[in-house]
């Protein structure tokens, strides 16, 4: 058997590294979007699942994307606030909020969000959901200064293991190009 | 006049202030309603949004108080009701801010002390750079009023009349900010107040646990010397760091004597302080002697302070003084220092244990004051401290 070359390894163990920490990433935030497309008489409509089991008392700005409008949502009426994309959620002992989007069958956005919990001041953004077509798409890597709405602090934890990942990957990359004389 | 005018200033200003204020929730119950209210109107910035502060409040109320203001008591009894929960307070007694910190309550809520405090920084380490609010002997008003504070922690019983001006003054400079009397230093006190502060403060498990580790200390010494004849109990004659100044029935230091099961000679004087006549000492023949330290011409040891020979030369002189070799215990070296940080303060109790130690040797074999001491500046108060080799507490 050929032995694989020391920089695929060191890749591949960072990115094992990587796959390993994504999931308590999304385990580690405090809200978790979940969006499920479905076909409708003229577009296409976004059941949008907002868990925050983490959040006793707080709020959640949604903004959805350009040419897609709000059409409902379970959560109680006197606790939500719409202006232009923007749909602004109180939480009160919730732990779920679910709403409701529509949009054209070809239309495209990225759903962003940030949230902040007032009683234990922490706060921070919602990672973004990309869709297309009725499909969940990737989206890209978020541009920091893209966080207008958030007014506490970000979390440390949660961003902090996807930020070592990609550091370590960067690392392991650059360690393995010089060994390998790159 | 100057001074006239300054205070007269922050009259004016405070009453622009609170003019100027939005009109916040204050006084009024949280429904679900005003607190979503309230929230979206933060998330997206209306112009009626609450402040930060207002909006914490709310949510807090709503989340721990059900929604209703609070009604709480003061050490000195008297009822005061809370819109909200206290987050900006001042602190005039040391005591208190130590009972605090016991409790959990730090400088992210005191947000002033007094200057002695502020000084004392071995002990209080998180306060170094906290604002001083002066004493309660010379309170500095302008400070107090630039923390905003939403409550006065002063005195309950001793520097009652200093409380009492400062109570006056805040009520006519602030006449919402209430004014808490705490004193935290005396025994026959001490467990109603913790209750109460965490009461005040949500803190209530870590109140019984404080309470818990307090009666842990002091219930054996209550129930070891409880029994003892009154004929049989140990004579103890205290002195103040002032040379015969003594305590009488009525002080806390006689209480801690007798908590202690010890007999006051001097329990029978006067006034509650009195200055005892020399003669009269040896006359009553003590069989132990305490002498206090830590001010006035004895202002050494204590926490920032290891060297043991203040305390010994203290013990010397006062076995020394002439005419006292007749006495009992400078005859049986039974003559001891202790410092006024473990006494005439929130950690009385460690006091009393070594006062407990001293007097029945034989009754307390398995005592450790020491240890109590220990655990409490560990546990409790949460400094990287060991009294074990730091500082001097007592002698011998």
């Amino acid at each position: 058997m050929v032995p694989m070359p020391r920089a695929v390894r060191i890749c591949c163990v960072c990115f094992c590294l990587c796959l390993c920490i994504a999931p308590a990433v999304a385990a580690n935030e405090a809200v978790v979007r979940t969006i499920l497309p479905a076909a409708a008489d003229d577009g296409l409509v976004y059941e949008v699942t907002l868990e925050c089991p983490g959040i006793s008392v707080g709020g959640i700005v949604e903004t959805i994307p350009e040419d897609f409008v709000l059409v409902g949502t379970t959560h109680p009426a006197g606790q939500v606030r719409v202006s232009g994309r923007d749909v602004a959620f109180a939480v009160i002992d919730e732990s779920r909020i679910v709403y409701t989007a529509k949009s054209g069958p070809d239309a495209s956005g990225t759903f962003t969000g940030v949230w902040e919990d007032i009683l234990s001041g922490s706060g921070g953004s919602i990672a973004p959901t990309g869709v297309a077509g009725g499909t969940i798409v990737p989206v890209e890597a978020q541009d920091p200064s893209d966080q207008a709405h958030a007014k506490a602090e970000p979390p440390r934890a949660p961003g902090f293991p996807a930020a070592a990942a990609v550091f370590a990957l960067g690392c392991g990359c650059l360690a393995s190009m010089k060994r390998g004389g790159a | 006049m100057a001074a006239t005018c300054r205070l007269a200033a922050i009259v004016i200003a405070c009453m622009l202030l609170a003019a100027a204020a939005p009109a916040a929730e204050t006084g009024a119950a949280v429904t679900r309603e005003a607190l979503a209210t309230a929230i979206l109107d933060h998330l997206t910035d209306s112009e009626s949004a609450p402040s930060a502060d207002d909006l914490y409040g709310m949510a807090y109320v709503y989340r721990y108080w059900g929604g209703q203001p609070k009604t709480v008591t003061d050490g000195a009894g008297r009822q005061i009701t809370l819109d909200r929960p206290l987050t900006r307070i001042v602190v005039f007694s040391s005591s208190t801010t130590e009972t605090l910190r016991s409790l959990g309550v730090g400088p992210d809520v005191v947000v002033g002390v007094q200057k002695y405090d502020i000084e004392n920084r071995v002990f209080f380490p998180e306060y170094r750079d906290a604002v001083s609010v002066g004493s309660v002997w010379s309170p500095d008003y302008e400070a107090i009023l630039s923390l905003r504070p939403d409550a006065v922690f002063v005195y309950a019983t001793v520097c009652t009349a200093e409380s009492a001006e400062v109570e006056k003054t805040m009520q006519r400079l602030t006449p919402n900010t209430p004014v808490f009397r705490f004193d935290c230093h005396l025994p026959e006190t001490y467990r109603d107040e913790v209750r109460l502060l965490g009461e005040i403060f949500d803190r209530q498990e870590q109140a019984v646990r404080l309470l818990a580790f307090y009666d842990e200390a002091m219930t054996p010494i209550a129930e070891r010397t409880g029994s003892i004849p009154e004929e049989e109990r140990v004579s103890v004659y205290y002195e103040y760091w002032n040379d015969y100044k003594s305590a009488a029935a009525g002080s806390g230091y006689h209480n801690k004597i007798v908590m202690a099961g010890g007999q006051n000679i001097f329990a029978d004087a006067a006034t509650a302080y009195p200055e005892v006549d020399p003669e009269a000492v040896i006359a009553r023949n003590p069989a132990v002697v305490v002498k206090l330290y830590g001010s006035g011409s004895a202002n050494f040891g204590g926490y920032g302070d290891s060297d043991r020979e203040n305390p010994a030369m203290l013990a010397a002189a006062v076995a020394g003084r002439p005419g006292w070799g007749a006495i009992d215990a400078v005859r049986d070296g039974r003559v001891h220092c202790i410092h006024s940080d473990i006494l005439g303060t929130a950690a009385h109790f460690v006091g009393i244990a070594y006062y407990a130690k001293w007097f029945y040797p034989d009754l307390f074999p398995d005592l450790d004051p020491a240890e109590i001491h220990h655990r409490y500046i560990t546990e409790f108060q949460g400094l990287s401290y060991d009294v074990r080799t730091e500082g001097v507490f007592v002698f011998p």
